[in-house]
């Protein structure tokens, strides 16, 4: 019986066509398998590399918008003006000239990318050496933000550091190193001039109402300042400009921030308005 | 999924086991086609691994078996006759072996197999009770009845 059925099954074999036709149909399976597994797999690639391009971009522009979006402006006023754009990182990402001495300034100097306190430090530096700063001049730093601790911060660096860099240079300059609102800033922007030489002009006009912004772009503010004394309260068109002013008299009210920085340098929280003067506070206080 | 070469190995080496479990189980070449292709289909889409040459052919006879389980009770089937079934196997087998074998082809399905996979492929009870899926006793006590039907049709001949 054992036998038997051993050499019964023995003589049953798969058929060599059925074996083939099993063999191709296999062969179709796994060709067509692994056709799929590969379109899936560069569909799949395909996909990743999209996603990832389209991450790439999305990261890549809020980064640019969150680094080259300022959140400050830091003007510095000797004779050459400039205006410094600083990201929320402190860093510099615009620096712009408002003057002749300014833009000669910045030809020789590049500021991009750096700390603030970098690039002012480096830019004062380079009017010093380049014999803007008078010794009897005034070194002029206002700073615009809408954050008031990073007003408070920056407030508190720059005017150590400034009074630190003037003393290293043996000047006896002075330092004014205080903070406007936005509305001053714009004004002193329309009028292409940093805000400290807007103020200061905006103080003379209360004193002389004829003299213009234009007329005083190219002076000093060490040099506006000197012709608010000589005023006396008086109008002294003669010192600057040819007389013809543009402007009619205007209210000491109409400066706004004006009045109260540089009548009442005591109360800068009043207005957002702060100043430090590094001894030269009897000038502006007594003048005005 | 397994590669080409791999399925021309399993084929060459599996065919005629597969063939035989097809053969006791189905009476048209049609289904034994459709087995036969199911059954290595299967077996290249398995992912898993054989501990041994043993391990896959005994993975292949309970695939088979249970493909052909499948297919004859399946509704369509039990219902349908379609032409394909003029199309029967083939018998080449004559004489005392094809009267033997007559008689293991009408045996229940659960009792061919044991009668096959004990006598032809030489596994012990234990072995077949793992491939079915079933209890020893189980495979013993199918054994027993199936020697002892096949005795009898066969007017006494020993089995042994």
């Amino acid at each position: 019986m054992n036998n038997k059925v051993r050499q019964s099954f023995d003589k049953i074999h798969a058929e060599v066509a059925l074996k083939q036709e099993t063999a191709n149909f296999l062969h179709e399976k796994i060709r067509q398998k692994s056709g799929k597994r590969k379109i899936a797999q560069s569909r799949f690639r395909f996909a990743a590399v999209c996603a990832s391009f389209v991450m790439l971009f999305i990261i890549g522009g809020f980064s640019y918008n969150l680094y080259f979006t300022p959140r400050a402006y830091v003007d510095i006023d000797v004779n050459p003006s400039i205006e410094l754009s600083v990201n929320r990182f402190g860093r510099i990402i615009k620096a712009s000239p408002y003057n002749e001495e300014g833009a000669a300034i910045l030809q020789g100097v590049n500021v991009q990318h750096m700390s603030y306190e970098d690039a002012v430090d480096i830019l004062i530096g380079a009017m010093v050496i380049s014999d803007y700063l008078k010794q009897d001049g005034m070194v002029s730093v206002t700073i615009q933000t809408d954050d008031k601790n990073r007003e408070n911060n920056m407030l508190g660096g720059l005017q150590t550091m400034v009074e630190s860099l003037l003393q290293t240079h043996h000047t006896s300059a002075m330092t004014n190193v205080f903070a406007v609102n936005e509305d001053v800033k714009s004004q002193a922007h329309q009028n292409h001039m940093t805000p400290a030489k807007y103020l200061a002009i905006s103080e003379l006009q209360r004193v002389d109402p004829t003299v213009t912004y234009e007329d005083c772009r190219n002076h000093t503010i060490s040099e506006i300042n000197e012709m608010i004394r000589g005023h006396g309260g008086e109008h002294h068109t003669d010192k600057i400009g040819d007389g013809s002013n543009e402007l009619e008299p205007q209210p000491a009210a109409d400066y706004g921030m004006e009045e109260n920085c540089l009548n009442n340098p005591a109360t800068p929280s009043s207005q957002s308005m702060h100043r430090n003067q590094h001894e030269g506070d009897g000038e502006h206080g007594g003048g005005h | 999924m397994r590669n080409e070469t791999e399925a021309n190995r399993a084929i060459e080496l599996y065919a005629d086991t597969v063939r035989h479990i097809c053969f006791m189980h189905l009476k048209n070449y049609a289904d034994v086609e459709d087995v036969f292709q199911d059954v290595f289909l299967k077996y290249i889409l398995y992912t898993g691994e054989f501990e041994s040459d043993d391990h896959e052919k005994a993975w292949l006879v309970r695939v088979s078996i249970n493909a052909c389980k499948d297919l004859l009770k399946s509704f369509f089937r039990k219902k349908v006759h379609s032409i394909e079934d003029v199309n029967v196997e083939p018998f080449y087998i004559q004489g005392d072996e094809r009267e033997l074998l007559d008689h293991v082809l009408r045996l229940p399905p659960k009792y061919k197999n044991v009668i096959y996979l004990f006598y032809y492929e030489g596994y012990t009870a234990v072995e077949i009770a793992k491939i079915l899926g079933k209890n020893e006793n189980t495979v013993y006590s199918w054994l027993s009845r199936a020697k002892k039907q096949l005795k009898t049709e066969l007017g006494g001949e020993s089995i042994e």
